[in-house]
């Protein structure tokens, strides 16, 4: 399952990062790593960048690279 | 507890009247503006100009408040989580307006001010200001802040006993 | 490449894996967490983020900032304004003819009409401070980012480009919060061409002067004309100079904060006088010279047909005749590059007339009302500003897109007014 196809309000464990982009090193650098537990809590009006909880904190990106993280969702 | 406690019907129903009241006169100040901007004839002056200032955008404005109110009042009835924050933000933005106005309101004193005791040639740049009288400045964004308060002093409270006890 | 075989991966991103992992299982082995609250940022972000109200939300204290801006800082302009027609006077006292002509009408009467301009801009800034501080900026940023995107541009241009309706200044410096490079150049170069208030009483004059009516409309239509030429322009660059994607949106949401006046003022202040210091050179200079022009040759009347901006006008006519430009609205279009609404108190001068409504007949005795809407349009479109060269140049950091600037807004400037033009024609207005 890919982050992007998460609903508000799921949990999941973050597996894969696939992202071969500039992006990748930024998600690294915010502490979005394999084994971390991530929670969407809402998308932006417009239906993108979508909002995650993770580590306590709040991070938005946008759905492109929300698609190249792949996670488990958690029970 | 969080910040969800205590959200009820009655807070429902606080919330219905304001947003109304919001609503409403944010149209009126609208519909004043609109007829005043363009002339036309079809929009009559619904309200003496003296009590709703005419003014488009914060007519819109004050609509919007209201209908942040009014989409606080299904959540409230049925206690869900989301209750609290339709009520904390439209009196957040009340209270914003309120502060903007008054403001506005006390820089024009300063206009009127200067007008009277700037010497000859320079009062003329405050000409704008010589009849500036505080009712002009009145506008519903001050006095329906009236009711908001009750809203304010709630949020606030919530805010503060989640403060005390973590 | 070897690191990747045996890993699996890249040696960063295995190492980052490897960090973290760590620190998750000392986190596990000594925090003991509570109940999960809701808490004051997800309460807000319930409403600001709302897909239905979010956006009107954002859109009212938009409002609220702009009243502030606008409407609380008049008599404060006021108060600059009386302080420099003072010391304009003190000046013109001055027994030496040139010092106090150069002081009085070239430093205290040119600068001085734009340094009122710091009022509004000291009001904006203490808003945007209040927003920012509270943590709200960020969400504004991340509610438009995917229309910004469809632009080519970041979420964090939007701001930047809202801005550039009140003052292209603090516009163009609210940019140094993008990130990516060339995201911050577009953005730069493109904030110009949102209509800044110091344009509205040269249309609110036009207009009045042509369009009696639709005056309204057609000031209206100079921001939707500003909008879609900021678009194009944005996709021309992303599709030619400027090629590339925007840079990813990964950026935290900051939790909301009550922010504290002191904090807000501190932060205004901060950013004004570095706004002062930075314009008042360009500002100074730039007067100074229109000044000389303006009075040079010693002895002619100020800024008419005879002294060099007159002359000025003169020879650069023909290159405005397509567009029905007489030459003494192309020596005000010069004399604006100060500042926009110099237009109309320039016209005044040079039309040897005082009062909006004699400059407004002279006008409509020169031109055509294709011509005055063109007038408009280069108006809104060419150079905003002395002091916005000045600023784009501290922010690029680099003469070269400063002159790529300029010369782009006035190569667009001549185009949209030509096409206004050409377009009156076709559709048989003259």
């Amino acid at each position: 399952m890919r982050l992007s196809e998460l609903k508000p309000g799921q949990e999941a464990t973050v597996t894969k990062i696939e992202n071969t982009t500039t992006a990748r090193r930024r998600i690294m650098d915010m502490g979005l790593v394999k084994g971390s537990k991530v929670k969407v809590i809402c998308r932006a009006p417009l239906g993108d960048p979508l909002e995650i909880e993770i580590r306590d904190y709040k991070l938005s990106l946008r759905k492109k690279d929300a698609q190249n993280i792949l996670v488990t969702e958690a029970e | 507890m969080g910040l969800n406690m205590k959200i009820g019907r009655s807070i429902a129903a606080y919330s219905l009247i304001v947003g109304l009241f919001y609503l409403v006169f944010g149209l009126l100040e609208l519909v004043n503006g609109l007829s005043q901007t363009f002339g036309l004839k079809w929009a009559i002056t619904a309200v003496n100009p003296a009590i709703v200032s005419p003014d488009i955008f914060s007519g819109v404005t004050l609509a919007i408040i209201g209908l942040i109110f009014l989409f606080g009042v299904r959540p409230q009835w049925m206690a869900n989580k989301d209750a609290a924050s339709y009520l904390a933000v439209g009196t957040l933005l009340a209270t914003v307006f309120f502060a903007v106005y008054l403001a506005i309101m006390g820089s024009h004193a300063v206009g009127w001010g200067v007008y009277h005791i700037a010497p000859e040639p320079y009062a003329d740049i405050f000409a704008d200001w010589a009849e500036w009288i505080w009712l002009d400045d009145l506008r519903p964004g001050i006095w329906l802040f009236a009711l908001a308060v009750p809203g304010l002093y709630y949020t606030l409270k919530m805010w503060l006993s989640r403060k005390k006890n973590p | 490449m070897k690191a990747k075989k045996v890993l699996g991966d890249d040696a960063d991103i295995v190492l980052a894996d490897a960090r973290y992992e760590q620190i998750s299982k000392i986190i596990e082995a000594s925090l003991v967490k509570g109940e999960r609250k809701r808490t004051v940022t997800d309460v807000l972000d319930k409403v600001f983020l709302n897909k239905y109200v979010g956006i009107p939300a954002f859109f009212a204290l938009l409002w609220a900032v702009f009243q502030f801006t606008f409407e609380a800082s008049a008599p404060f302009m006021g108060l600059i304004e009386m302080l420099f027609a003072w010391l304009s006077s003190l000046a013109a006292q001055i027994p030496n003819e040139v010092v106090a002509s150069l002081l009085a009408d070239g430093i205290f009467g040119g600068l001085g009409f734009i340094l009122s301009f710091t009022a509004p801009i000291f009001f904006l800034f203490f808003a945007l401070s209040l927003l920012e501080d509270s943590g709200y900026l960020a969400r504004v940023a991340f509610v438009f980012d995917k229309l910004m995107f469809k632009l080519g541009l970041h979420g964090r241009s939007f701001i930047p480009m809202l801005l550039g309706f009140g003052c292209n200044l603090p516009a163009i410096m609210a940019a140094r919060s993008i990130e990516g490079k060339k995201d911050r150049l577009i953005t730069i170069l493109t904030v110009p061409f949102m209509s800044c208030a110091a344009r509205l009483p040269v249309y609110v004059l036009i207009a009045g002067a042509f369009f009696a009516s639709h005056a309204a409309t057609a000031v209206w239509s100079m921001y939707v004309i500003g909008i879609v030429v900021a678009i194009l322009f944005a996709l021309l660059l992303r599709k030619t100079i400027l090629k590339g994607e925007p840079a990813p949106f990964i950026i935290e949401l900051p939790t909301y904060k009550m922010p504290t006046l002191w904090g807000s003022v501190l932060h205004m202040w901060e950013r004004g006088v570095s706004f002062l210091k930075k314009a008042g050179t360009y500002l100074l200079v730039g007067a100074i010279i229109l000044w000389v022009l303006s009075v040079l040759p010693w002895g002619v009347e100020a800024g008419s047909g005879d002294s060099l901006i007159g002359l000025i006008g003169q020879t650069l006519q023909p290159l405005f005749g397509p567009l029905g430009f007489n030459w003494q609205i192309v020596s005000s279009l010069v004399f604006a590059f100060l500042a926009k609404e110099l237009v109309v108190e320039s016209l005044g001068v040079i039309y040897g007339v005082g009062g909006e409504a004699s400059i407004q007949a002279a006008l409509v005795a020169s031109i055509t009302p294709v011509s005055a809407f063109a007038l408009m349009v280069f108006t809104l479109l060419y150079v905003p500003c002395l002091a916005t060269v000045g600023v784009i140049k501290k922010e690029t950091g680099s003469w070269k897109w400063t002159l790529f600037a300029v010369l782009s807004e006035m190569a667009i400037a001549y185009l949209g007014a030509l096409l206004i033009v050409g377009l009156g024609g076709l559709l048989g207005f003259s």
